[in-house]
């Protein structure tokens, strides 16, 4: 567990049991505090009915009272109580002196005279709780009193086998906490030992049972991760297996055209072969461009999409000039329709090289038209490259897009394309959020269409860091 | 030889059919299983049947395995030799399974394609090495070069290829049809008597007698006694 989190059991225990042991300190406190007022309560009723006792006794006794009370007090019987040490009392006569005394009582009177009803007092170094009462007359007060140790004795006694069992819960508690979060956390150990495991590549759903209800959702979205991970695995797999095999082939042919170069005893087909050698360079070449525009398109480098805005009629005008003295070679108009007001934020150079290959692909299969087609539409801007061409056969239109997908190269007027061009197309319009579609050409012939939506720079930077 | 060659790739096919019609193979040339299949497998009568089949795995209409297969089930025994860029050992075993004589992983040598051609060759013939002797005359398919009586004989490519055909089974009859195609594949025709002419010319360098005239059947390399 990293040191910024808590583990799920520590957060557990510490919060559940940090409640119990808060709520037990809580209840304790007032269970202790109440059995000591309780037993208080007792003790002073008990104490009280001892002193009404006594004094009803000395009532009738007062005349002796004075007899009595000049001394230090005769030791009369001693009152029995339940526990441990005996009530005490001392009872004076008219002049306030100890007439009588229980044995063991303080010499030294435990209250003032005239402070009726309970007391807390101390004598001979102990505490006392002192009831003291008087005659009616007023001939005799006495004092009864009971030890404190022994009052608290009791108390803490009564209180302690109270809290016992609360104590007793606390830990009880705190075990079942304890097990049941290592219980509810051995399957998501076992589970994150089993992803731990996994082959790269593996799409199969990890095994969640066992996995709290809670946590159900979160494998199932790690289950469809794990397919769209494997998934991208397999494509890029796919991909690389294609272009090394993409790339193998033109270097395989030229090797061979090469080869027969060199064995050729004639002059002609010597000069053949190198030619064929020259043009199988020039389309490697082209073939090693287009994989390296593709891979740095996918990796998304080195494209500016939320610069200055552009105007892709103008891109279309220029690259249309580019392309003018081919097309007139080939005997083929090219034709611009652009609009205004198709300004755009994106990338120029991505933009014109998706346009380059929209031509030239027209260019290789236009029978005597090309006409690129620029304009504002709605929320987007449409560029689209059409020609009268002998069209896309349907087959082929479903895998158009595909990277190394070639069409029929005997449509074509020229050499055989590298099978990227329109991949290339299709990853420049994604990149600016946009898509790109067949569309009708001109008499049948082949039309592509890019639609790219004209974005607020907010609401990109939004999707870019997305 | 007369050789079909199976390939789609243009830039692999161009010069690949140069480099074998170099070795003066009389090679044919398509691009499909489709053309393949009506090459090879169902030809036209009047087809003379290819000697060697160079056969890439990876055609746009079908599998190069499949078209193997279909010729080996119809009793079709050319050699076939695979040329391909599937070079896993898995594919290598299936080619050769599917009935396969040979099997090269591209980036493929010429020089390498014409020796495994060869040896394809001798296997097919039973014979133990290139050179084919008749007599005193001996021919070395490696050089490109004949020897008659110690001497070498000098021969132009056309006149070798026209040797080699008829030497390749030595003692059987070789059509006029065989010849004329072993000499141009379809794509080169031949004048109604241009056979003549180069047989001709053969009888001159190696002896009058070296080439029987079999009347509507062919011609056949006749053994000469040692002079």
């Amino acid at each position: 567990m990293s040191a910024g989190g808590w583990s799920l059991r520590r957060r557990l225990l510490v919060a559940i049991g940090g409640a119990a042991l808060l709520g037990w300190c809580a209840s304790s406190f007032w269970l202790y505090s109440e059995a000591i007022a309780e037993t208080d309560r007792g003790f002073d009723v008990a104490l009280d009915h001892a002193a009404h006792a006594v004094l009803a006794l000395v009532a009738n006794e007062t005349r002796e009272l004075r007899d009595a009370e000049s001394g230090k007090g005769i030791e009369l019987a001693q009152i029995d109580h339940l526990h441990g040490d005996p009530i005490v009392y001392q009872v004076r006569g008219p002049g306030g002196g100890i007439a009588y005394r229980s044995p063991g009582a303080p010499v030294e009177p435990l209250a003032h005279r005239d402070d009726r009803g309970f007391a807390f007092a101390r004598a001979d170094d102990r505490g006392f709780r002192v009831d003291t009462l008087a005659t009616e007359d007023g001939a005799a007060t006495i004092h009864v009193a009971q030890p404190l140790d022994e009052r608290d004795a009791v108390a803490n006694a009564v209180a302690l086998k109270l809290l016992a069992p609360g104590a007793a819960l606390l830990v009880v508690l705190a075990l079942t906490i304890g097990w049941t979060v290592r219980a509810a956390a051995e399957p998501l150990i076992r589970y994150s030992r089993d992803l731990d495991r996994l082959a790269p590549a593996q799409s199969k759903p990890v095994d969640s049972t066992g996995l709290p209800d809670e946590l159900q959702p979160v494998a199932r979205a790690i289950d469809r991760l794990l397919v769209r991970v494997s998934d991208a695995l397999l494509h890029e797999r796919t991909l690389t297996a294609d272009a090394a095999h993409e790339l193998r082939t033109p270097l395989a042919a030229l090797r061979l055209q090469a080869q027969v170069a060199r064995r050729s005893t004639d002059a002609r087909e010597r000069d053949d072969a190198l030619n064929e050698l020259l043009a199988g360079t020039d389309r490697a070449a082209r073939l090693v461009d287009s994989v390296l525009t593709l891979a740095r398109y996918d990796a998304g480098r080195d494209l500016t999409l939320d610069g200055e805005p552009i105007e892709i009629a103008q891109l279309a005008h220029h690259v249309a000039l580019e392309f003018k003295a081919r097309a007139a070679q080939r005997g083929l108009t090219l034709e611009l329709a652009a609009a205004a007001n198709t300004w755009l934020t994106g990338d120029q150079d991505a933009l014109g090289v998706a346009l380059r290959n929209l031509i030239d692909n027209a260019l290789r299969f236009a029978r005597s038209r090309i006409r690129i087609e620029a304009d504002a539409h709605g929320a987007g801007i449409h560029l689209a490259v059409l020609d009268d061409g002998p069209g896309m056969p349907p087959q082929v239109a479903g895998r158009a897009f595909d990277r190394f997908f070639r069409g029929e190269e005997q449509n074509s007027q020229r050499g055989p394309g590298a099978g990227l061009g329109l991949a290339l197309v299709r990853r420049v319009a994604e990149l600016h959020w946009g898509e790109v579609l067949l569309v009708d050409g001109i008499d049948g012939g082949c039309g592509v269409k890019l639609q790219l939506p004209v974005m607020l720079r907010t609401q990109q930077s939004k999707v870019t860091a997305r | 030889m007369r050789l079909l060659l199976i390939e789609d790739d243009l830039m692999l096919g161009r010069p690949l059919l140069t480099g074998l019609r170099q070795d003066g193979h009389a090679t044919d040339w398509v691009r499909s299983a489709a053309d393949a299949h009506s090459a090879w497998l169902a030809p036209k009568p009047s087809i003379v049947p290819y000697e060697v089949i160079v056969l890439d795995l990876g055609l746009p209409d079908g599998s190069g395995l499949d078209l193997l297969r279909s010729a080996r089930a119809r009793g079709l025994r050319t050699p076939v030799l695979i040329v391909t860029a599937r070079d896993r050992i898995a594919d290598r075993v299936a080619g050769l399974d599917a009935g396969a004589d040979d099997y090269m992983v591209k980036p493929i040598d010429l020089d390498e394609l014409a020796a495994r051609l060869r040896a394809l060759d001798r296997r097919s013939g039973g014979r133990l090495e290139n050179r084919i002797v008749l007599g005193d005359l001996a021919i070395d398919p490696v050089a490109r070069s004949a020897i008659l009586a110690d001497k070498p004989v000098d021969l132009t490519a056309r006149e070798f290829a026209l040797l080699i055909a008829l030497a390749r089974r030595p003692g059987a009859t070789v059509s006029r049809e065989q010849l004329e195609e072993a000499l141009y594949g379809w794509d080169d025709a031949a004048d109604s008597n241009t056979i003549e002419v180069y047989i001709h010319h053969l009888r001159r360098k190696l002896g009058a007698s070296a080439i029987e005239t079999l009347r509507g059947l062919g011609y056949r390399l006749v053994e000469q006694a040692a002079r």
